[in-house]
């Protein structure tokens, strides 16, 4: 799914079908915050779709901007954004790392559409809250489907 | 007669269920593997299972400048006499052992021997490498080391892990061992 698509299928569920409510980079900006999100909730939950490791040849090195936390404990410390080895290097740590935000002609960052389209469906509550209308009975279909969609990836709240 | 770290960790990724790598690293694994190793050799020491025995051989007298213990050495099981094969008797820690005697002081054997062999129970691990080391047990010995690392990994409390081990020394491993002073094989005494 490209962030074309992903817009559109925004607009189907604000309907703002003729561009009248939302301009797209406000969509956009809604979409990222729920990439985020979801990346987040992710790592909460282990999901190894996060994760990426990273060799680190020299005692200190600088953290990854989109590292989130650590896949298991490694024999380092982390001080700010400064990785130090308490191990002679070099040491391969493995991470969970966020996906970057997507602009306007890139694809949504998930492989699984099903994770696109909980974006798809966070976004669009987050715009119809700007909007000041109640989503309240949004928020809990919303609850129910990300709960189904994690479980579906064999994918447990509780990181198990 | 060994098992290779790279199976023991594959089972300890099947009982705690990540395969991923996502909840549990290598280095962890690594650190409570040893430690696991530790507390098995210990408590199959304790036990007497033959499989921990092992020896060395000293040619020379050792019985006023000491010769250096296996490194692997946790406790003595028996000194013999090189050429006629006798049991060596334990003497006392103040006294230079007699040709047919020997003392264990520091990480020194002593002993007046011309020359002697000592058998011993060996300390098991640690381990550098869990791609390409192993551990040099029988292979029914998989079960314990799996379970107790993930018992110690689970934070179990030391008395727990020791009562753990020897429940399952007590229903995985073979119930017959050879005893030398009765000369023949015998159960287990536990």
């Amino acid at each position: 799914m490209n962030v074309s698509e992903a817009i559109i299928a925004v607009r189907h569920r604000i309907n703002d079908r003729d561009e009248v409510g939302l301009d797209n980079e406000e969509i956009l900006s809604y979409l990222n915050s729920a990439i985020q999100y979801i990346c987040q909730a992710l790592a909460t939950a282990n999901a190894p779709v996060l994760v990426d490791d990273l060799t680190i040849n020299s005692a200190t090195a600088t953290l990854p901007k989109n590292f989130i936390k650590l896949a298991g404990i490694f024999p380092t410390k982390i001080t700010g954004n400064t990785i130090k080895l308490l191990d002679t290097p070099p040491q391969t740590i493995r991470y969970f790392t966020a996906y970057g935000w997507p602009d306007m002609n890139g694809e949504m960052p998930f492989e699984q559409d099903a994770l696109n389209e909980v974006a798809v469906q966070m976004a669009a509550i987050y715009a119809n809250n700007q909007q000041e209308l109640d989503v309240s009975q949004d928020k809990a279909l919303f609850g129910e489907f990300t709960t189904a969609i994690l479980a579906a990836a064999g994918i447990g709240g509780n990181g198990a | 007669m060994s098992i290779a770290a790279t199976k023991i960790v594959r089972h300890i990724r099947l009982q705690i269920d990540d395969f991923d790598e996502v909840k549990v690293s290598d280095y962890q694994i690594l650190i409570f593997l040893n430690r696991a190793l530790a507390a098995i050799s210990t408590a199959v020491a304790a036990r007497g299972l033959d499989f921990l025995t092992a020896s060395q051989t000293y040619s020379g007298s050792s019985a006023s400048t000491g010769a250096n213990l296996p490194d692997d050495f946790q406790t003595l099981k028996e000194v013999t006499d090189g050429s006629t094969g006798y049991t060596l008797t334990p003497t006392y820690i103040t006294k230079t052992p007699a040709a047919y005697e020997y003392k264990v002081m520091g990480e020194k054997i002593y002993c007046g021997a011309a020359s002697y062999t000592l058998f011993y129970q060996k300390f098991i691990g640690p381990i550098d490498s869990l791609l390409t080391d192993s551990v040099a047990v029988p292979g029914y010995c998989l079960g314990l080391i799996v379970q107790t690392t993930v018992a110690l990994m689970q934070g179990t409390t030391p008395d727990v892990v020791v009562q753990l081990i020897n429940n399952i020394i007590n229903t995985d491993f073979p119930g017959m061992t050879y005893d030398k002073q009765r000369g023949r094989v015998i159960e287990n005494a536990g």
